[in-house]
């Protein structure tokens, strides 16, 4: 199939843009777009007009998506032909030129089965394709196979996807592995399997258990039932043991009660009631006889006991009297002291008044009273003066010190200069500090700039083989240092021709040589016969043998001919016959020998062909050496020409490669030179244009700058102004602060100073009328004040005190008197005796008379008191013991006998058999108690049938046989069947092992799955290797051949074509041929050759395809970008020549491509979009 | 009065083929035999039946775990409580299982003699209960000639394990006919061994109820036992009931001429949310075959492991019970067929043409099957036998994977990329 004609009627940047492949045949067609004009979009439109727009397609940026229209025409190589168009969607984008759907199956017989990815890759290629295609020859290290499998597919990851395929399947699976995905699922399997056996319950063990646990039930029961009785047996004999000392005292107990008789049974208070009788009679009858003689003791006292009664009743007058005595005695003592300390009291007080009021009698001290009531308003006035005096001052003091300072500030302002702004000032200064430390910019770039001038006027000083300036050198048309590669390439490559041709030409000579050495050796040995000996002879003899025939048959004269023959003169008729025989003679003798000597005439032969073929092959290998020395020739001249216009003699291209590097670096420098040049041009008009700013911003300020080159002086001088000026600013503005701050100061002291001087004004006044009175001036000072107050005090202190003690001397002369009246009336009404003592000791005696009279009057009351208890006594004992007598006698009826005294003995009998009774029951309370149940009789009945001696050691015998054997037993016996039940509780009918069965079934699903994964991915490795080993079995001879050529023609030379060796594994690996004939491995190509490799190997692959399919066209898109000149034509011709099989449309963005391919001539069709 | 028919339990056996994934619903199909058992009992006590028949293979001819057992004892236990009798024969597997041979049985459990058939009246119900039991795995003979003749004055049932006149996929143990039976006079036979229900006769009833549960890939469907009502000493109504608590589903999806595989997984995604919905409320176990020829037949073969993981990550967002996707199949064709155009003598035509030979060529195949005896050699048996087995170097597997491998090289060469 071809494609004639691609319309991109709406597609990417394009529209109708219609672009026809010319049927011409062998025609090369390119597709030439710069840059953005569409070439990519061109591309993929082809291949969308054959298989599909693409649904992430790019290239709906104009037209949308349901626009989007490609058509076109193709044509298979016999000539059918189908125009379509085709849209983008999901089906039906097929489409007749009239719109109408149009079945995918249409294009069939134009694709041939050729699926996108497969035309993409087998039939395209890109610069991309053809740079991974030569990487990947390198990664297959050149094996023949993978590389000719690979440039049929058209592939370049051959080698990847079989190392993936391996990877892939190493990682499911190894035949040793252990932690590979099958190979750990295969251990997890085993591993359930076995935990599954090992878990799993056993019928067999379940009945096992069952059994196990059923017998141990039944010996437990066996021996818990042994154990009972012998707890019960144990019991018993306990029991009779508690029993058996109960037992004897009951029976005891019962021998007494018989002992007893017949006793009547008293009631149980009857001994009490009769021993209470009893006492109590006999209580009576002694208190009797007590009283009656304390009786009698009693009167006796009352009778010897007298009393005075008067005292008796003046008792309170003379404990008066007695109580007033102490006071009475003191007054006395106190009296003359009290007088005199009044006295003197007197004389102080007139003193005082002295001292104040000189004039005035202390009798008429009193009017002095209202003055000295004023004193605390004096004091309080007097503590205002010293305030009021100060805060005066401090105000007078304020209000100067304020004034003065105003004065000062309004001074000081006035002597402030005036400034400008200093803003823009600052904002020049910004600008001109942004662009850095410019002077040292500059200077550092001058230094670099001498010194590479200083370098640049060396190395131009160096620099041979050319004269003149350095400003000429930028614009000096040296050649390429390509073209110096080129003609050096070319020497080289013509000096190697010489000298194999030269060693192929002493080769020839030596050869040569050999050969007329050896011929010389064999016809030294004697003359070799030749064929053509051989047919000398036989021709001679045939002509002998025809003369004689004619002479001898026809008769005819043949004597001219015989002489010729026969060198004989005369008769050579004669000497024919002899001639002829000669001859025969002569041939077969020849012939004989020709047999005989046949290998020295071989050998002969042989080395004379020889020395023919050497003569010719020197005389060829001469030819080409004239052939070299005039291509020889033909190189110096456009060797020099090369040269010409930079009028330079050149020397060898490898000399001047070395002068051409001097000379680009010495136009780098020059370069360099110019570029520093400029950069201080620069930064010098920079700095010149700050520098002037600034000067002129200083000038409108009205400071004068100094005239200096350098930025940085300017800078600080601009800096130190704009500080200037901001530090006058900011002095103005404080002090237009100060003098606010002291006008207002200055009217508040002020204010205050009137207010002060106001207040004590107004104190001077009140103080006035305060002192008014106490005998002082108005002006007197309060120190003079408190002075008189404090002397008036203590003056009426004084005066007070006096009085006082004159009142109390008056009170105790009163008293005195009174005292003495009372007591005259008492002594003479109550002691007269008395009368004539004096007061104080009679009131003394009188006291001590009462006091006798009291006591004797109270023991009187006591023993009357004693007298009537005594007969009250008596009468109550009487009462008592006729009672107590009745009672007696209601008890000895009840007791049924005849007196008092026999009531005890009957009393005790009836308390002994209740106390016999009493015991018997208890004793038998307790046996029933310990007998557990038992009747007293039955209890009687066991102990009887006892031995008690044996009982101790019969029960620690059974006790033995408990504890030591049938305990332990039981215990182990439970443990057992406790364990069993457990164990069958486990057997539960639970489904973990099932569980664990279904895990094993999923691990076997997982590993079937990745079986069937690694049996596919192996076996896909296997076959694909299997497969390129044939292909290239199949295909190395002509592939390789034809590859072969095509690598020659890309490598211009450079390789004579390709072979085939064996690497260290024995495998055939591809290697180039050099024209020397060197083999060279892929390895140690250069990435460009392997690139030109794979691309022969590819267009060898297509033309093979070809042979036997329907074409295809081969789309190109721009891989030459990396080949150069030459081998980019020798790229084109090898397409150009694969376009004459089928369709070869290159796609490029590079018009030298373009102009490349149109030397080709006319076999190239050009088309731009 | 009404009785239930089950059989094939087949306690504790495990459920096949699925492979255990991230997503895959593990928990919801735990011990799914015996849950489907427990639905048994439940509708046995809820639907007041008079007796339950269990027609052979209770267990797993091979489960040796006596637990199943204890646990179907228990579950007996629950039958006698509410007073519900129970009768059954071994079948072929019960025969071989040693739990069968130590069990013992509550007392309302009524288990079959092996020797000679027995008869069971019920009197207050008017029913006789015919069956005879497995006496070894393999019974050839048929059983149930031996029957006696049903009894005309009663309801006459026979219980019996039996393949009947042979089914695919079942030993053809203790083979019998439909006349054969019918000539007993029986009103119901109650047969097991056919693990997909089937009704073989309605006059009288010939009833296989299936399986309780299905365990793998080939017991699809709905999955129970059958509950009988009698009526006047006659069937009044047959009716099967669901038990199974998994389902397993084959999901055919037809993706002829599909473009692309978005449209194939929209497609495939529709067909697991119906198996789902299908399933009522139960998971799913399913395997999704995809058939027809398409143009991603190719991507499909050649990237199964991805789209298997793809389709098992959908099938785990429908929510709902849960589907766990047994295996991907692809039964698809290309939609243009490449190797028959291409020409045999470059490198992939000739690969192509290669592959296409070996399919025909025995020795080829044993040749390409000693890449992976290796494999083999490891495998565990259960994989390498039984219905389901999978022989890596068997020429006809090997044949069927042939497809796979093929797109699978020609995919990866066309596809991959330098690196």
């Amino acid at each position: 199939m071809e494609i004639r004609e691609l319309n991109l009627a709406a597609f990417g940047p394009f529209t109708d843009r219609i672009l026809v492949f010319d049927q011409e045949a062998g025609c090369l067609h390119i597709v030439y777009g710069p840059n953005e004009a569409g070439k990519s979009s061109a591309l993929r439109g082809l291949k969308a007009l054959l298989y599909n727009i693409d649904e992430r397609s790019p290239d709906n940026f104009i037209h949308s998506n349901d626009k989007l229209r490609i058509a076109g025409c193709v044509r298979t190589s016999n000539g059918h032909e189908l125009a379509f168009a085709r849209r983008k969607g999901r089906k039906n984008t097929l489409l007749s030129m009239d719109g109408e759907p149009l079945d995918e199956k249409a294009l069939a017989p134009f694709l041939q089965g050729v699926t996108q990815a497969l035309f993409e890759m087998h039939f395209g290629i890109d610069h991309r394709a053809l740079v991974q295609g030569g990487q990947e020859i390198l990664e297959q290290k050149g094996e023949v196979g993978q590389a000719l499998f690979s440039a049929s597919l058209g592939s370049h990851a051959l080698h990847a996807v079989l190392g993936q395929l391996d990877e892939e399947a190493d990682g499911l699976f190894r035949p040793r592995g252990s932690t590979q995905t099958i190979n750990s699922a295969l251990k997890a399997y085993t591993n359930l399997n076995k935990e599954i056996r090992e878990r799993s319950l056993s019928s067999s063990e379940w009945d096992e258990h069952r059994r196990a646990l059923a017998r141990i039930s039944k010996e437990l029961e066996q021996i818990q039932s042994e154990l009972a009785g012998n707890r019960g047996e144990v019991n018993r004999l306990k029991r009779i043991q508690r029993v058996l000392p109960k037992l004897a005292r009951r029976h005891e107990l019962l021998q007494k009660r018989e002992a007893l008789g017949d006793v009547i049974v008293l009631p149980g208070d009857f001994g009490e009631r009769r021993q209470k009788a009893v006492a109590e009679l006999e209580t009576a009858q002694a208190i009797i006889q007590k009283a009656t003689s304390r009786l009698n003791g009693l009167q006796g006292q009352l009778e010897g006991l007298s009393v005075r009664q008067a005292v008796l009743e003046h008792s309170e007058s003379i404990e008066a009297l007695h109580a007033r005595l102490g006071g009475h005695r003191k007054a006395m003592q106190d009296r003359p002291q009290l007088e005199a300390e009044c006295k003197q009291l007197l004389t102080d007080a007139e003193s005082l008044l002295k001292e104040v009021r000189p004039g005035l009698a202390l009798a008429k001290v009193e009017v002095l009273r209202p003055v000295f009531a004023r004193r605390q308003r004096i004091t309080e006035l007097g503590n205002q003066n010293s305030v009021l005096v100060s805060r005066v001052k401090e105000a007078e003091d304020y209000l100067r010190e304020t004034e003065t300072q105003l004065k000062d500030a309004c001074k000081e302002r006035v002597q402030l200069p005036e400034a400008g702004s200093p803003e823009v000032l600052r904002r020049t200064i910004v600008a001109a500090t942004k662009p850095g430390d410019v002077d040292g910019a500059i200077q550092s770039t001058r230094g670099e700039l001498a010194t590479l001038q200083e370098l640049c006027t060396a190395a131009l000083a160096r620099l041979t083989l050319w004269s003149g300036s350095l400003e000429d050198i930028p614009g000096l048309p040296v050649p390429t240092r390509a073209s110096i590669n080129r003609f050096e390439e070319e020497y080289t490559e013509l000096d190697k021709r010489v000298q194999r041709l030269r060693d192929k030409q002493g080769e020839t000579a030596e050869a040569l040589r050999e050969a007329l050495r050896r011929l010389d050796e064999i016809q030294r040995a004697g003359a070799v016969p030749t064929e053509e000996d051989l047919i000398e002879v036989r021709t001679s003899r045939e002509q002998a043998w025809q003369l004689l025939r004619r002479h001898w048959i026809d008769k005819e004269d043949i004597s001219a001919e015989a002489a010729v023959l026969t060198h004989v003169a005369i008769d050579a008729e004669r000497a024919l016959p002899d001639a002829y025989e000669t001859r025969v003679a002569e041939a077969d003798q020849l012939s004989d020998r020709l047999r005989r000597e046949a290998d020295r005439v071989h050998k002969q032969a042989s080395l004379m062909a020889g020395q023919e073929e050497a003569k010719q092959r020197a005389c060829e290998i001469t030819r080409q050496l004239d052939e070299c020395a005039a291509e020889r020739i033909q190189l110096d001249v456009d060797w020099t020409a090369l040269w010409v216009s930079c009028e330079i003699k050149p020397r060898t291209p490898r000399e001047m490669l070395a002068w051409l590097e001097n000379m680009e670096k010495l136009r780098d420098r020059i370069g360099q030179l110019n570029s520093l040049r400029q950069q201080v041009n620069d930064l010098e008009h920079t700095r010149d244009t700050h520098i002037q700013q600034l000067k002129q911003q200083l000038q409108s300020l009205g400071k004068e700058g100094q005239h200096t080159a350098s930025l940085e002086a300017s800078l600080l001088e601009s800096e130190d102004a704009v500080d200037e000026l901001e530090e006058i600013k900011r002095q103005r503005e404080a002090l237009d602060k100060e003098v606010k701050n002291l006008e207002r100061g200055l009217k508040s002291a002020r204010a205050e100073h009137q207010k002060t001087s106001n207040e004590l004004t107004t104190w001077k006044a009140q103080w006035k009328e305060a002192v008014e009175g106490f005998g002082l001036e108005g002006d007197a000072l309060p120190s003079e004040a408190a002075n008189v107050i404090d002397k008036l005090r203590d003056l009426f202190a004084k005066q007070g005190e006096a009085q006082k003690l004159m009142i109390r001397v008056q009170a105790i002369d009163e008293d005195a008197e009174s005292f003495r009246d009372q007591l005259g009336n008492v002594v003479a009404s109550v002691a007269p005796e008395l009368a004539k003592l004096p007061n104080e000791e009679a009131v003394v005696r009188l006291n001590a008379l009462l006091s006798e009279s009291r006591t004797r009057q109270s023991r009187r009351q006591q023993i009357d008191e004693q007298i009537k208890q005594a007969r009250q006594e008596i009468h109550d004992s009487e009462a008592i013991i006729q009672i107590m007598t009745g009672r007696l006698d209601a008890l000895c009826v009840e007791a049924k006998r005849d007196s008092h005294v026999e009531l005890e003995e009957a009393d005790r009998r009836s308390a002994e058999l209740l106390r016999l009774n009493a015991e018997i029951g208890g004793v038998e309370q307790e046996i029933l108690e310990a007998g557990e149940g038992a009747t007293l009789v039955e209890l009687e009945v066991e102990a009887r049938e006892v031995d008690p001696d044996a009982l101790p050691g019969h029960i620690e015998a059974i006790t033995d046989t408990i504890d030591k054997e049938l305990e332990p037993r039981r215990t182990a016996l439970a443990e057992t069947k406790g364990r069993q039940e457990k164990e069958l509780e486990l057997m539960d009918g639970s489904d973990n092992v099932a569980a664990l069965a279904e895990q094993g079934q999923s691990v076997l699903a997982s590993i079937r799955a990745n079986s069937e994964r690694y049996v596919r991915l192996k076996i896909a490795a296997r076959i694909l290797r299997d497969q390129i080993e044939r292909y290239r079995k199949e295909n190395q001879g002509p592939l390789v051949k034809h590859a072969s050529e095509h690598f020659a023609v890309l490598t211009r030379g450079s390789f004579e074509g390709l072979g085939t060796d064996f690497n260290e594994k024995d495998e055939p690996v591809l290697v180039g041929i050099r024209p020397n004939g060197e083999r060279v491995h892929v390895e140690g190509m250069s990435s460009g050759t392997r690139d030109q490799l794979y691309l022969a190997l590819r267009l060898a692959s297509l033309e093979k395809y070809m042979e036997n399919s329907e074409p295809m066209p081969f789309i190109v898109d721009d891989i030459l970008v990396d080949f150069d000149d030459a081998r980019s034509e020798a790229a084109l011709s090898a397409l150009a020549k694969l376009a004459q099989k089928t369709q070869v449309i290159l796609f490029t963005h590079h018009s030298r491509v373009v102009e490349q391919a149109r030397k080709l001539g006319s076999s190239t069709q050009v088309q731009e979009l | 009065m009404k009785f239930i028919h089950a059989a094939d339990i087949h306690l504790d056996s495990a459920l096949r083929g699925l492979e255990r994934y991230e997503g895959a619903p593990v928990e919801e199909i735990r011990s799914a035999t015996r849950r489907a058992f427990d639905n048994l009992i439940e509708l046995a006590i809820d639907e007041e039946v008079h007796f339950v028949l269990l027609a052979g293979d209770l267990y797993d001819g091979d489960w040796k775990d006596y637990n199943t057992g204890l646990y179907f004892v228990e579950r007996m236990g629950r039958l006698r409580e509410a007073g519900i009798r129970v009768f059954m024969v071994a079948g072929n597997h019960d025969a071989a299982s040693q739990i069968t041979k130590h069990l013992r049985l509550p007392d309302n459990v009524t288990m079959f003699a092996t020797r000679t058939p027995e008869r069971v009246v019920l009197e207050n119900l008017d029913v006789a209960i015919h069956g005879q039991g497995f006496v070894s795995r393999a019974v050839t003979e048929d059983l149930s000639q031996a029957y006696p003749q049903g009894d005309p004055q009663l309801f006459n049932i026979g219980l019996l394990h039996t393949s009947l006149d042979g089914r695919p996929g079942h030993e053809p143990y203790a083979p019998c006919t439909v006349d054969g039976l019918r000539s007993k006079g029986y009103q119901y036979w109650a047969l097991g061994h056919v693990h997909k229900r089937e009704e073989g006769s309605r006059d009288p009833w010939i009833v296989f109820p299936g399986n309780t549960q299905g365990r793998h890939i080939r017991e699809t469907g709905p999955k129970g036992c059958t509950l009988v009502t009698i009526d006047n000493g006659e069937v009044a109504e047959v009716e099967h009931r669901d038990l199974d608590v998994l389902r397993w589903s084959i999901c055919e999806v037809d993706v002829t001429d599909h473009e692309t595989v978005d449209d194939v997984y929209d497609q495939v995604r529709g067909a697991l949310q119906q198996a789902l919905d299908t399933a009522e409320g139960r998971p799913v176990a399913a395997r999704l075959v995809l058939k027809g020829a398409c143009a991603v037949h190719s991507r499909l073969h050649a990237e199964l492991e991805h789209w298997t993981q793809e389709y098992r990550a959908l099938a785990t967002g429908l929510g709902g019970a849960g589907i766990w996707l047994e295996k991907v199949s692809l039964k698809t064709q290309p939609a243009v067929s490449v190797d028959d155009t291409l020409a045999c003598d470059d490198a992939l035509g000739g690969l192509l043409c290669a592959i296409r030979d070996m399919e025909l060529d025995e020795t080829a195949l044993a040749e390409i099957a000693n890449e992976v005896s290796d494999l083999r050699q490891k495998l565990p048996a259960e994989i390498l036998s039984g219905e389901d087995r999978y022989d890596p170097i068997d020429p006809q597997q090997l044949k069927v994977s042939l497809e796979d491998i093929k797109e699978l090289i020609v995919n990866r060469l066309l596809t991959t990329e330098h690196d």
